[in-house]
């Protein structure tokens, strides 16, 4: 058995050298074809991160008309406080308001001044129960709070998750249909990559064939060839998106960049090392899978 | 050893390879296939090795009848039969040594048997010394030698040889002829095709004349 194990990969080996130029240009066809959904799919995990962030910081906010008594924005928190999606409810007064302002936005804080009097009105930030925060806003609920008295406009942040997801959900599907694509096309192309081999080798297949190799003996490399070049394959993929990733992952550290825009969302993320195995393995499948139609098809023994 | 038994190839409504051929080739015998070109000398051989089936009739190989085998079964068959081209077949980005082992890779050789085997294969044949060398660097006596070797580094019980000395010079074919039958004596059943008659009857025990597919003499005693 180890000597039938030693000369796979002794063939195997000796075909890949003997060939190299034209595996390598396989490895990076198959590399590039990957990497293209390979970086749909991180965009789009780190998107889902960030929409999850972005629940867990979600807010309904009630804003109250300039002219509201204490009394009276203090009977509307407490009114919303008894609707069952709420968990907590703060309120902002316009002096926290106008505080908040000027430290967010320390540039525009000489404007806030020169208005002279306080223009924010003072509003309720509205934390929901995490059941409620994933959930579409319905009507109902802005409506009823819409309704008390004081309250002039309800901005309910779930709107803006429901978009998100909207545009996580294609871009899953992009991803998706790329990825089916694409993953065909690596195994065609490993599949006539194989294809190329057999003919070049021909002479030797002949060869062996005559001195009473089996189907298997002569398959066996070309199949594990067709292998190497997919996880190969996908390796130069996962490299290709790995170096992407560090360029964005390094000007969103850097200054003045989307991701403070994006309200403080998590960093980055790389993909864990289980998706990165599985991505690698997939590629050794599909090219396990073109050199094996391709020595079905164009191997007669 | 072998048998051929009524045995017809055809590959067109008119064209035959072989025509009600009958023939008999015992163990140990040195035989050969005579005849001009076209007269189904490499089809003859050709179906030994199971490389054709027969159309009509049956080609009996150590017992096995060759239509009859399996897919499967034909390199186990192979492994049995030794065969030697005209053109010689060698990888010319192989050595010497490269190119006789790869016979024996099919069947697992440990790496220590394998060289071992290789290396006594080669100093029968004379080629010992030229290893490390490329094919394209040997004369082409040298390469048939190699060939050669490389159809016997399996122990096989049947030499095929189809026209072994085609591209040869006289003296190059004596060597090979030469060569073929010490096989022989060693106890392996040697069939060769050759349209070369003063070498065939030199060394021949047994002569089957084929023309145009049909065997029309077979000449000499076979080894019991």
């Amino acid at each position: 058995m180890r000597d039938v194990v030693y000369g796979l990969f002794g063939r195997t080996w000796r075909n890949l050298r003997a060939d190299w130029w034209a595996n390598v240009s396989t490895v990076f066809a198959v590399g590039l074809a990957m990497s293209i959904p390979l970086v749909f799919a991180l965009l789009a995990w780190n998107l889902g991160r960030l929409v999850d962030s972005f629940i867990g910081h979600l807010e309904v906010v009630a804003y109250i008309s300039v002219d509201a008594a204490d009394t009276q924005i203090a009977a509307a928190a407490e009114r919303i406080r008894q609707m069952p999606p709420v968990e907590t409810v703060t309120v902002v007064t316009r002096e926290q308001a106008l505080q908040r302002f000027v430290e967010e936005m320390p540039d525009a804080a000489g404007v806030a001044h020169e208005l002279g009097d306080n223009p924010l009105p003072p509003s309720l930030e509205i934390v929901l129960r995490p059941a409620y925060r994933d959930l579409p806003p319905t009507a109902d609920f802005t409506a009823q709070i819409a309704r008390l008295p004081g309250v002039v406009e309800v901005d309910d942040g779930r709107q803006w998750i429901g978009r998100l997801n909207r545009v996580l959900r294609y871009l899953w599907m992009i991803t998706l249909f790329m990825g089916l694509f694409l993953t065909l096309a690596s195994a065609l192309l490993v599949g006539h990559a194989i294809r190329l081999a057999i003919y070049r080798r021909r002479e030797e297949i002949g060869i062996y064939r005559l001195v009473g190799a089996t189907n298997r003996f002569i398959r066996g490399p070309l199949l594990f060839e067709g292998f190497v070049q997919g996880a190969a394959g996908a390796a130069v993929g996962l490299a290709i998106c790995g170096a992407l990733y560090r360029y964005v992952a390094h000007r969103l550290q850097t200054g003045d960049s989307l991701q403070h825009w994006l309200l403080g969302g998590p960093d980055p993320r790389w993909f864990p090392p289980l998706i990165v195995a599985a991505a690698a393995a997939i590629g050794g499948l599909l090219g396990l899978i073109g050199s094996f139609a391709s020595t079905r098809r164009f191997l007669r023994i | 050893m072998i048998r051929f038994h009524r045995v017809t190839k055809r590959y067109g409504p008119h064209t035959y390879g072989l025509h009600d051929v009958t023939a008999h080739i015992a163990k140990g015998e040195m035989a050969f296939l005579s005849g001009p070109s076209g007269a189904g000398k490499t089809t003859f051989l050709r179906m030994i090795y199971a490389a054709e089936t027969p159309t009509d009739g049956q080609v009996l190989v150590a017992g096995r009848n060759i239509a009859k085998l399996r897919e499967s079964s034909i390199p186990y068959l192979r492994r049995n039969v030794g065969v030697v081209f005209q053109d010689f077949r060698l990888l010319a980005d192989r050595s010497v040594f490269e190119n006789v082992a790869m016979a024996l890779e099919p069947l697992a050789t440990p790496r220590e048997r394998l060289r071992q085997k290789t290396m006594a294969v080669l100093g029968q044949v004379g080629m010992q010394v030229k290893i490390d060398e490329k094919p394209n660097a040997l004369s082409g006596g040298e390469q048939q030698r190699i060939a050669i070797a490389r159809a016997l580094v399996n122990e096989p019980a049947i030499i095929l040889a189809d026209e072994p000395t085609g591209n040869l010079d006289a003296a190059m074919s004596q060597q090979i002829f030469d060569l073929l039958r010490d096989i022989n004596l060693r106890g392996a059943t040697v069939v060769v095709a050759s349209h070369n008659d003063d070498l065939v009857a030199r060394y021949a025990q047994r002569i089957f004349r084929l023309e145009r597919g049909r065997l029309t003499a077979t000449a000499g005693e076979g080894r019991p």
